[in-house]
C-alpha cells in the first residue's frame, strides 16, 4: 500500500513537503497502524495519539484532505492515502499542529458559571428528561478540532468570526446545563452563532456520533431570536 | 497561553503565583564535553550530511541553558490524582505548578474523554471495616488508614465534589429525569456519567500554573531531600527545572510495557504511562513494591487498531460471565456463582483457562453474543461503539462471538514510602501510589487516586511548613541534562522504537497474567540481553530539537526498562497464585509463604527481590 505523509519541521524547513512510503497493508487498517507502521519500521514521523478510540482527540490529522481521526479512519489498499496535519491549525511538527487556541477558549467557555455552590439535594433534584437528552451526548465531544477544520465557515472567516462547531457545542452544553447560570446566548451570538451556515459538516465528519450538531444550533438561535439578538444586515 | 513564562518581574519572595526564577544560567561544561556531546544540531539530518551546518542549537562550547520555574508545590502529572493535589494545594495557600506530560487536559487516562463510573465509600465506618476499593491482604494499611481518613463526612461524596468543578448532569432516568445511581447503599454509591475533562476546565479556570507538553525525567535529589523536579518541553527541547518545596508524583500507572499489538500494548494505558518517576526513584535507591501486581480488564482484541481501548472497543466483565467461552465453544464460567465473582476472581479463571490451552489464536477467548440474552448484558461503557464499529469496519457484533483478551488497565510497582506517602529515603517526594498501596489489586482507581492526591498534599503542607529549599546544585541539573541530551550522541544502533517494542514484548511474556515459568525465564533473559547489547548505543533517527519523539521515547526506554526487568523478576519470585494472575506451576495461593509483598531493589544497574511484610497498623 502506498500511502504519502506531510513532513515540516518549522526549525529548518522553508515550506511543508511529503514523503512517499510504503506499508504492508492489512484487512481493517487504521491510518494510525499505517503511521506507527513507518515511524517504527521507516524512518521518525512526528504524531501524536493516545486512546485509540476517539476520546482523546489527539490523533487528529488530515487524509486525502479531508479531518479526521486516524485511530478511527481506515486507509485505502489501493487508493490514495495523503496524510496530512490537521488543516486550518499552526504546524508544530510534521503531524503536530497547536490546538491551544481552540483548547484554551473550549475550557474557559466549560468552566461553568454559577453564584453560588450546588448542594447534594439540587444534585439530586429531577431534572427535566428534554433537556437531559439534549445535553447528555455532547458530553462526549472529544476536542479533536476535526470538526473545526473541517467548518466552512472557519475556514472563510476564521476561529475569530466563528469559534467552530466543538466552541459553539461547548456554549450549547452550559446553556442546557440547568446548574449554569451564566448568559449563554449572549456567549453564542458574541462567538459568531449567526455565521454557522448550517451545512452540517461538523455532523459528517464527528465521529462521537451520539452528538447532533444541528439541534444545538437551532435552539441557539431560537432562544437568540427570542430575545431580539438578531444579525442586524 | 498555558506553559508560557510568568511574570519575570515577580522575582524573588514567594507569591501564591509561581514565577520564572531566571533565564539562562550557566553550568559546567566538563562533563558535556566529557558525555561526548559535540553538536546537537537544530538542523536536519538530511541537511548535516550534505554538509550545510547551522548554527548549534546546543554545543559543547556553550552553556547548556535551560529555565527554571519556582513554586511551593510541584505537582508531577495533571490526572485525577494529580488536579486533586493542586486543588488542596491552591486550598492550603500554597502556590502550585504541574508538570504534564501531554497537553493539559488531554494526557494519560483522564485526556481519554470516557465515561467513568463515580463510585465512593459513604460512610465513616473505621477503615478496617470499609468496603474500600484497594483494601485486601497486602494492602499498607498506615497508607490505606491514612488516605481513607482523609476525606470524611461530606469530604467523601465524590459526587457533590465532581459537579462542583463543573461536571455534567450525571446518569438520569431518561424518560422522568430522576437521578439513577447503579450503586445506591448505604455505605457505597456509583453513578455513571463522569466527564473528568470538566476538571481540567475547572483547573484552568483556577489559573494554576501548568508546564504542559514536559516530560518530567528525573527529580531533583540534594542530600537526601527532594528539591522538584527536571524534564524536557518537548515542542522546543527545551531543559526545564522546577524548584519546589515539595514534589509530588501523581503519574499512574506504567502499563505502556505490557506488550505489543499494532498500536498498543495489551492494555487500555495511554503512551503518557512510562512510569518515569517510578523509574527515576528507583534509580535514586527507592525500592519499587507490587511490581509483579496487574489489574485486568477484558476487551477486543480484533480489529487490532483498536484493541485494548475500551474507549472504541468492546468488551465483557463480570457480569457477562455466562456468556465467555473458549475456542473449543466450552463456556468455562457456566455453573459458578458468578454473581459474587469479583474481578481479581473473574481474571484468574479466564487466565487459567487460557494457559492450560483453551485460548484462541490471540490469546484470548470469546464473548458469544449470539443471543439477544447474551447482547443485552454489554456494559454500559460499551454501548456506543456498536455503531462506530458498524460505521468504520463494517463489524456487526450483535450476533457474534468476538474475541477479547485480558488487557492491564492497572498495574502497581511503585517507589515505598511511609503512611504519609512520603518516598522513603527521599525527603519530600510523595508519591500518591505509595509501594504497596494496592496490594494485590494492583493498582489504584479513579476513585481513589484523588483522595490520595489530596492526602499527599495535605502531608507535603505539614512538611514544608518553616522549610527553606537549599541552593540549587548546578551539577545535579547538569548530570539529568547531560543525561538526557547524550542520547543524541549514540550511531549504529538500533532506534528507540524498535528497542522499545522488544522491552514491551518480553515484559509481556514475563508479567502477562497467565504465568508460565519457562516465559517469564524467557522475558527476564531478553531484557537482560537488551539491556546490554541495544541500550547503549540506542540511536535516535531525528535530531531536532522540535518536538523530537526519537528522544523522548529514548528517554522513557530507560524507565521502561528498569520498571519491566523489576515486574518480571518480581513475577518470578511470587511462587504462588494470588490476584489477577494465574502461575501454572503454583496454582494455589499460598499464604504460609507469600502472605506478604515483593520489594525489588536497584543496585548498580542489578535487580533484585526481596520479600516483604505487609505494613500493619
Amino acid at each position: 500500500m502506498k500511502i504519502s505523509v506531510q513532513k515540516y519541521d518549522p526549525s529548518v524547513d522553508e515550506a511543508p513537503y511529503v514523503k512517499e512510503f510504503e506499508v504492508e497493508y492489512r484487512q481493517n487498517m487504521t491510518l494510525l497502524e499505517a503511521l506507527v507502521a513507518i515511524n517504527d519500521e521507516q524512518e521518525p514521523i512526528v504524531f501524536d495519539y493516545s486512546c485509540r478510540g476517539r476520546t482523546c482527540g489527539r490523533c487528529a490529522m488530515a487524509l486525502n484532505g479531508q479531518p479526521c481521526l486516524a485511530c478511527v479512519t481506515l486507509v485505502s489498499e489501493n487508493g490514495a492515502n495523503e496524510v496530512t496535519a490537521l488543516p486550518g491549525f499552526p504546524i508544530v511538527r510534521d503531524l503536530i499542529v497547536d490546538k491551544s487556541m481552540m483548547n484554551d477558549r473550549i475550557a474557559n467557555i466549560m468552566a461553568r458559571q454559577r453564584a453560588f455552590p450546588l448542594t447534594l439535594d439540587e444534585i439530586n433534584a429531577p431534572v427535566d428528561p428534554v433537556i437531559y437528552n439534549k445535553m447528555d451526548p455532547l458530553e462526549h465531544c472529544a476536542r479533536c478540532g476535526v470538526c473545526v477544520s473541517a467548518c466552512p465557515t472557519v475556514q472563510l472567516m476564521g476561529q475569530k468570526e466563528y469559534i467552530g462547531p466543538a466552541g459553539m457545542l461547548a456554549i450549547g452544553l452550559r446553556y442546557y446545563d440547568p446548574y449554569d447560570q451564566g448568559d449563554r446566548v449572549v456567549e453564542a451570538v458574541q462567538n459568531g452563532l449567526w455565521n454557522c451556515i448550517q451545512c452540517s459538516t461538523c455532523d459528517e465528519v464527528c465521529k462521537a456520533l451520539e452528538i447532533d450538531h444541528q439541534v444545538i444550533w437551532k435552539d441557539l438561535r431560537a432562544a437568540a431570536e427570542a430575545r431580539g439578538l438578531v444579525k442586524k444586515a | 497561553m498555558r506553559g508560557e513564562f510568568g511574570d519575570s518581574s515577580a522575582q524573588n519572595g514567594i507569591s501564591r503565583r509561581a514565577f520564572l526564577e531566571g533565564g539562562a544560567i550557566a553550568a559546567s561544561m566538563a562533563a558535556l564535553a566529557g558525555a561526548g556531546l559535540v553538536s546537537l544540531s537544530g538542523c536536519s539530518q538530511e541537511q548535516e550530511q550534505q554538509g550545510t551546518p547551522e548554527a548549534p542549537a546546543v554545543d559543547a562550547a556553550s552553556a547548556p541553558s535551560y529555565e527554571v520555574y519556582n513554586a511551593d508545590i510541584c505537582i508531577i502529572g495533571g490526572g485525577l490524582a494529580g488536579m486533586a493535589a493542586a486543588i488542596k494545594a491552591v486550598d492550603e495557600g500554597k502556590s502550585v505548578i504541574i508538570v504534564e506530560k501531554s497537553n493539559h487536559g488531554f494526557g494519560g487516562a483522564m485526556g481519554y474523554n470516557w465515561d467513568q463510573f463515580i463510585n465512593f465509600v459513604r460512610d465513616d465506618l473505621p477503615w478496617q471495616e470499609s468496603t474500600d476499593f484497594v483494601l485486601n491482604e497486602l494492602t499498607n494499611q498506615k497508607i490505606e488508614k491514612g488516605s481513607y481518613e482523609h476525606w470524611m463526612g461530606e469530604d467523601r461524596n465524590l459526587m457533590v465534589r465532581y459537579e462542583n468543578m463543573g461536571y455534567g448532569l450525571l446518569d438520569r432516568n431518561r424518560e422522568t429525569g430522576e437521578i439513577a445511581p447503579l450503586l445506591d447503599f448505604p455505605t457505597i454509591y456509583g453513578i455513571y456519567r463522569g466527564f473528568s475533562r470538566h476538571q481540567a476546565d475547572y483547573i484552568t479556570s483556577l489559573g494554576i500554573r501548568i508546564l504542559d507538553q514536559t516530560l518530567a525525567s528525573d527529580v531533583i535529589v540534594q542530600d537526601g531531600v527532594c528539591g522538584g523536579v527536571m524534564g524536557v518541553h518537548v515542542p522546543t527541547g527545551t531543559f526545564r527545572v522546577v524548584r519546589a518545596k515539595a514534589t509530588i508524583c501523581c503519574t499512574g500507572a506504567s502499563a505502556w510495557l505490557f506488550g505489543w499489538d499494532t498500536v498498543a500494548p495489551r492494555s487500555i494505558n495511554s503512551p503518557d504511562n512510562t512510569g518515569d518517576i517510578d523509574a527515576a526513584c528507583f534509580r535514586h535507591g527507592v525500592p519499587l513494591e507490587g511490581s509483579e501486581f496487574i489489574q485486568c480488564d477484558l476487551i477486543n482484541i480484533e480489529p487490532k487498531g483498536i484493541s485494548c481501548s475500551f474507549q472504541g472497543g468492546i468488551g465483557a466483565d463480570s457480569g457477562c460471565c455466562e456468556y465467555i467461552c473458549d475456542k473449543d465453544g466450552n463456556y468455562f464460567f457456566q455453573g459458578m456463582d458468578y454473581a459474587t465473582l469479583n474481578k481479581m476472581d473473574f481474571t484468574r479463571i479466564i487466565a487459567k483457562n487460557i494457559a492450560e490451552g483453551h485460548g484462541t489464536e490471540n490469546g484470548g477467548v470469546y464473548v458469544d453474543f449470539s443471543t439477544p440474552e447474551a447482547f443485552a448484558k454489554i456494559g454500559e461503557t460499551y454501548i456506543r461503539n456498536i455503531q462506530l464499529w458498524k460505521e468504520v469496519f463494517g463489524i456487526d457484533v450483535e450476533g457474534m462471538k468476538l474475541e477479547c483478551g485480558l488487557e492491564a488497565y492497572e498495574r502497581s510497582g511503585n517507589p515505598i514510602t511511609d503512611g504519609e506517602l512520603m518516598v522513603e529515603g527521599i525527603a519530600g517526594l510523595f508519591h500518591t501510589r505509595g509501594g504497596g498501596f494496592s496490594g494485590a489489586q494492583g493498582g489504584s482507581s479513579v476513585n481513589v487516586a484523588p483522595r490520595n492526591g489530596s492526602y499527599a498534599v495535605a502531608n507535603a503542607v505539614k512538611y514544608i511548613e518553616g522549610l527553606t529549599l537549599p541552593a540549587l546544585d548546578e551539577a545535579v541539573v547538569t548530570a539529568e541534562f547531560t543525561r538526557l541530551f547524550s542520547l543524541f550522541g549514540n550511531s549504529g544502533g538500533k532506534r528507540p522504537q524498535q528497542v522499545r517494542r522488544m522491552i514491551q514484548k518480553a515484559c509481556y511474556q514475563a508479567l502477562q497474567p497467565m504465568r508460565m515459568t519457562d516465559q517469564i525465564d524467557a522475558g527476564i533473559a531478553e531484557l537482560e540481553r537488551i539491556r546490554k547489547e541495544e541500550m547503549p548505543n540506542m540511536t535516535l533517527g531525528d535530531t531536532s530539537l522540535v518536538y523530537n519523539t526519537d528522544w523522548k521515547c529514548a528517554i522513557e526506554n530507560i524507565n521502561l526498562l528498569d520498571l519491566a526487568e523489576a515486574a518480571a523478576k518480581a513475577a518470578k519470585f511470587r511462587e504462588e497464585t494470588r490476584g489477577h494472575m494465574y502461575r501454572v506451576d503454583f496454582p494455589e495461593k499460598d499464604d504460609a509463604n507469600w502472605l506478604c509483598n515483593v520489594r525489588n531493589f536497584y543496585n548498580d544497574g542489578a535487580i533484585t527481590c526481596e520479600k516483604a511484610d505487609v505494613v500493619t497498623v
